[in-house]
């Protein structure tokens, strides 16, 4: 087993690879009472259409939620939520535009519970009864989405700013996709991609993380896998515009608010990877749009906004970053965010201090279980492995970096949405 | 863990030593009776005073000192709990041995002092800037309730039970109730604050306790004698006849909320045999009774919750689904209750129940803001501390579970009906 060492965090994670490509990720807290185990399938949302080969392969939207769902069915009588209720421990899952997570939160016999969160998730059992029962329980789901004003919100600006990108269809699927999602759907997703060497399972808080790595090697050795088939993603070809550049909407909000959204081509941002990608506009942002920022504060002031947040994120070729205003003066403030998107400038003294705040906050997100298991799975979801060094890349970041980076930042493929309230 | 009690006359300075966490908590607070028109004020005051102050004119400035202090945070909280009345001053700051600054731990724990003892006031009015960004953020907050299916339905079932009660108040209150505050009331609500409130400080983490006492003792001068402390439950009038309210909203959905009142249980039946009878009946997840009957069984729902408010001495289901489902949902509910008082449960059961409750009660152990709860309501209420509850909870026997669902009295059925019907 390999430990990697988090440079100057005095942290150690253990790392292992199956036979079968299972990856195992451990971070040890012994002074805490619990153990945290996430299994995470790189398959999401966003994979409605793959190819195995030549052959291309069509599914539903909302395939990976709904199996998502059934998968805890582990034959006629049990569900996984029966073995772990007898055990103490909780389990839950959920899934995301790139992939599907299945947890165990516990505090007595780890191991038992692992290896029961990797049965369960690799047992194929599927019934057409189970997938008629589900398609109620994830309707009501659904609709409780359309009446939550910020899902709607959300995939209303997403479906704006892209053209066929996948992200902008609902990770449930609407009524249609779930009433359409098939036993074959079903079938055909785990068997491709419900496969080990298309997972990976984090371990975090207290055990012995030299007992599960074998107690999980017996594991998958004593399971029959067929060959991985590697399933490729056909990711649809995205016009560099966005879809609807302005739109206004009446849905049920009770005060205006302002969605702007910015898309940017990631070869924009020429010799630069994802990681500093997403470090730089972070620090970017914090200090132009911040709590700490004249901009945010001026807003405040002049009673404009009473609210401002924001998010920037990769999402295949294109760098999204998405403003979320509460105010009652949209086309105003509007204005104002075009002069402020035109103009930015970070002083020095503002990025050192943001900078040193992040700094600090590493240190203290090796704390919680559940923070370290969440932190693992990001860095090998958007990066392929463990970030060793990441104070290191902070500390190196300097002022002329940020000064250069800005430079590649075009905001102008901008998608703006305004919502009001219903008449 | 050492817990120490530090009596300095006008307020009590409660410190947990523990070196479980890297981070330190301290909270300030401030106690009294719920009282109906008090506590919109109290709660425009706590916003204001931890958004600014003589010295941080602005969020923007006390965020800056925030982060200079290692992304430190900051702060002010209202909270009812039955018939207590909480107005708190949170900071959280990473501890000092992890910065290496001579001066670190007294310049950040002397902060919230600086900013409490020293409001922005002119005249006897506080800032009319801060005082207008406040006052829309919570205008914005209280209408914004109205977007929320199950808050607005579980907030209106309450006030149909009794607007008289403690139980229905709200904290923010009402539009109207912000309005009629002005600058100066809220000054003389400040004056108020430290004049006829108990004041209770804890702190929690790895420092030199008798280093921090001094500290607070040295920046908190606070001259009022402690009063004493309000009886904190709620007696909610029982009912003869149910009262069933239908009332349409603009929701995809519609929300069904059933109110239980919970009659004359001792205090060992509440503080641990009622947490073991709801986790069976509902709050356990999908393995308890509600979601087996609702969802599982009938794939009426995705989520339900039931909630135990002890100081109110109720309990509250909620579950939102289709319209034409609300009559079966109610009898399902009745099914449910009936299951529970007839005893229809294993001891095995019953024993994986008491296993899920000390997991999560364990888990609390692990978390600074769950230790520091439990010292808070051990010493408002003498709530047993997490690990005496673990053995409460390991006592508790099938009769006393019976006796539980024999204590309650239904007292309210409120039907938010959804404005479409759904194919």
């Amino acid at each position: 087993m390999k430990e990697i060492k988090l440079k100057g965090l005095n942290e150690t994670i253990y790392t292992d690879t199956c036979p079968n490509g299972l990856q195992v990720y451990m971070w040890v807290k012994k002074d805490v009472n619990t153990f945290y185990g996430t299994l995470s399938v790189k398959y999401g949302s966003i994979y409605s259409n793959f190819k195995i080969g030549n052959k291309i392969y069509h599914t539903p939207h909302g395939v990976a939620h709904f199996l998502e769902h059934v998968k805890f069915n582990e034959d006629k009588d049990t569900t996984a939520h029966d073995y772990f209720f007898k055990m103490g421990a909780d389990t839950n899952a959920f899934t995301t535009f790139n992939y599907t997570n299945y947890q165990v939160l516990g505090s007595t016999n780890p191991k038992d519970n692992i290896i029961h969160l990797l049965d369960f998730v690799q047992n194929d059992y599927f019934t057409k009864n189970i997938i008629t029962n589900e398609k109620g329980i994830i309707t009501e789901e659904a609709k409780m989405g359309e009446d939550d004003p910020y899902t709607v919100m959300l995939f209303k600006h997403l479906d704006n700013l892209f053209n066929n990108n996948e992200h902008k269809y609902l990770i449930t699927g609407n009524k249609e996709d779930i009433k359409d999602i098939t036993l074959e759907d079903i079938k055909l997703v785990f068997d491709n991609f419900y496969h080990p060497e298309n997972m990976f399972l984090v371990v975090t808080g207290n055990f012995n993380p030299y007992e599960i790595m074998e107690a999980v090697r017996e594991n998958q050795n004593n399971k029959l896998f067929s060959k991985y088939n590697n399933p490729q993603r056909i990711i649809a070809k995205e016009n560099k515009k966005v879809r609807v550049a302005k739109e206004e909407l009446n849905i049920n909000v009770t005060n205006k608010k302002i969605k702007i959204g910015i898309k940017i081509a990631k070869d924009t941002f020429k010799g630069y990877d994802d990681l500093h990608i997403r470090i730089l506009l972070s620090l970017i942002l914090r200090a132009s749009f911040g709590t700490t920022s004249d901009f945010k504060d001026y807003l405040l002031e002049k009673e404009l906004i009473s609210n401002l947040g924001y998010i920037n994120e990769i999402f295949d070729d294109y760098v999204i970053i998405m403003f979320t205003i509460d105010s009652n003066y949209p086309e105003e403030v509007i204005k104002l965010f075009q002069d402020k998107l035109n103009n930015l400038e970070v002083t020095e003294k503002t990025f050192n201090r943001i900078k040193n705040a992040n700094i600090a906050s590493l240190i203290l997100d090796f704390e919680d279980v559940e923070v370290v298991n969440g932190i693992i799975q990001t860095e090998i979801l958007n990066y392929g492995d463990i970030i060793d060094n990441l104070k290191e890349i902070y500390e190196n970041i300097t002022y002329k970096d940020i000064k250069d980076f800005m430079k590649y930042l075009d905001v102008s493929n901008q998608s703006i949405l305004v919502l009001k309230p219903l008449e | 863990m050492e817990y120490k009690k530090i009596n300095c006359n006008s307020y009590n300075i409660h410190t947990i030593k523990t070196d479980k966490f890297k981070t330190v908590r301290m909270e300030i607070i401030f106690s009294r009776e719920v009282k109906k028109e008090e506590m919109p004020i109290f709660t425009f005051l706590s916003d204001i005073m931890s958004d600014s102050s003589k010295d941080y004119q602005r969020r923007k400035d006390i965020a800056i000192r925030l982060e200079e202090l290692y992304k430190a945070t900051f702060y002010g909280a209202t909270n009812k709990v039955g018939n207590l009345f909480t107005i708190s001053f949170i900071l959280e700051f990473i501890a000092p041995q992890y910065i290496n600054e001579p001066d670190y731990l007294k310049n950040v724990l002397k902060f919230p002092f600086e900013v409490i003892n020293n409001p922005r006031v002119k005249n006897k009015e506080f800032d009319l800037t801060n005082y207008n960004i406040v006052k829309k953020r919570i205008i914005e907050e209280i209408e914004s309730v109205k977007e929320s299916s199950d808050k607005l339905a579980i907030i209106n079932a309450l006030e149909k039970m009794d607007s008289t009660s403690p139980s229905s108040y709200k904290v923010l209150g009402d539009k109207e109730d912000i309005e009629k505050i002005t600058p100066q009331s809220l000054y003389d609500a400040y004056l108020d604050l430290f004049n006829h409130s108990n004041c209770d400080i804890f702190l929690i983490g790895d420092i030199n306790m008798d280093e921090c006492v001094q500290i607070i003792k040295d920046n908190f001068k606070n001259h009022v004698i402690k009063l004493s402390k309000p009886r904190i439950i709620v007696n909610n009038k029982l009912r003869k006849k149910v009262l069933k309210v239908v009332e349409n909203s603009n929701f995809v959905q519609s929300t069904l909320v059933m109110i239980y009142n919970i009659k004359s249980l001792d205090k060992l039946m509440k503080d641990a045999t009622f947490h073991v009878f709801n986790y069976l009946l509902g709050s356990g997840g999908i393995s308890s009774k509600l979601y087996k009957n609702l969802r599982v069984d009938n794939s009426l729902c995705y989520s339900l919750r039931s909630l135990y408010l002890k100081y109110d001495e109720l309990l509250l289901i909620e579950v939102s689904l289709d319209d034409s489902n609300i009559k079966k949902a109610e009898k399902l509910i009745k099914k449910s209750l009936n299951e529970m008082i007839n005893g229809d449960y294993t001891e095995e059961v019953i024993k994986d129940a008491k296993k899920n409750l000390i997991f999560s009660l364990k888990m609390g152990c692990d978390n600074n803001v769950s230790i520091l709860n439990n010292y808070v309501f051990n010493y408002f209420d003498n709530l047993p501390l997490l690990e005496e509850r673990i053995k409460l909870i390991e006592n508790v026997q099938k009769e006393d579970l019976i006796k539980c669902g024999k204590a309650l009295s239904i007292n309210t059925i409120y039907v938010q009906k959804s404005l479409e019907k759904d194919e």
